[in-house]
């Protein structure tokens, strides 16, 4: 773990550095390796990797779906949005519901509420821990129907999550 | 002709940003409560921003510059919806927002 920290900050480094020669490397490879003896040890606990290689492609796929699923839902709700900030009258209507979840995991609970609140027009606003149900306000829910279609859009990213990080 | 092409795609990806970062200011202006404000603070915020980091990739080709800015996306993508949920949430647990604007199903 401290190795795969290592390397991901020393690419970082890179990347911000703008340029490869050995300063670079040098002062890089010192810093990086600071960094990696002091978040090794703690900052990994939040994020489990079980059976990293056995499934790695698998879960690379899905990784690939999750991220492109959040862009997309981004860029609609954001039409969405938009388009009742220059309606004339903005007809929207707000309402707060309450949305149990399946998951188990803290990291997964966590990735699962900035999917609520980036796409599908809806925004997490608590965690209740003990209860494993998420504050959601909504935006423009007029009917039962659309609001189970809604609840529905949350469970398939729900289950998408749960394959990844669960 | 690739010249074109890219700069035609600059175009389109900096014309959406825009067009989504000005409704985000529309929106804090025109929407009635916070939590409302919240959503055009978020979505469109997060989807002018995409826009725009993209139009610069595109601009800039492959290179240090492209990959600093996919690390500020990534941040992006991380940092928006927490900040946003933060607000949320300490208005929900302090009552800001007036109730009767939004149905509230928490108290049923």
């Amino acid at each position: 773990m401290k190795l795969l920290t290592f390397i991901l900050t020393l690419a970082l480094w890179f990347v911000f550095a703008g340029r490869v020669n050995i300063e670079v490397f040098l002062l890089g490879t010192i810093i990086c390796s600071i960094i990696s003896l002091m978040l090794a040890d703690n900052g990994p606990k939040s994020v489990q990797m079980r059976s990293a290689t056995k499934d790695f492609l698998l879960k690379t796929y899905y990784l690939f779906l999750v991220t492109s699923a959040f862009i997309n839902d981004v860029f609609l709700s954001a039409v969405r949005v938009s388009r009742h900030a220059f309606e004339m009258k903005p007809s929207f209507s707000p309402q707060i519901v309450k949305l149990k979840t399946s998951l188990e995991r803290k990291s997964s609970t966590e990735i699962l509420a900035n999917f609520i609140t980036l796409p599908q027009g809806t925004l997490g606003m608590d965690i209740d821990i003990s209860n494993k149900k998420y504050h959601i306000h909504w935006l423009d829910v007029y009917s039962e129907d659309q609001a189970e279609v809604k609840k529905a859009q949350i469970r398939k990213h729900e289950k998408l999550i749960a394959k990844l990080f669960d | 002709m690739i010249n074109i092409l890219v700069q035609l795609f600059v175009y389109v990806f900096l014309l959406t940003g825009l067009y989504f970062l000005l409704s985000t200011a529309v929106g804090m202006i025109r929407f009635p409560d916070l939590y409302t404000r919240l959503h055009a603070g978020s979505k469109c915020l997060m989807a002018g921003g995409i826009s725009v980091l993209m139009g610069c990739i595109v601009m800039e080709g492959i290179g240090f510059v492209s990959l600093k800015i996919i690390v500020i996306i990534i941040l992006l993508l991380i940092t928006n919806p927490v900040a946003i949920h933060v607000i949320a949430r300490l208005a929900e647990n302090y009552h800001f927002v007036p109730k009767k604007i939004a149905k509230n199903e928490l108290d049923k």
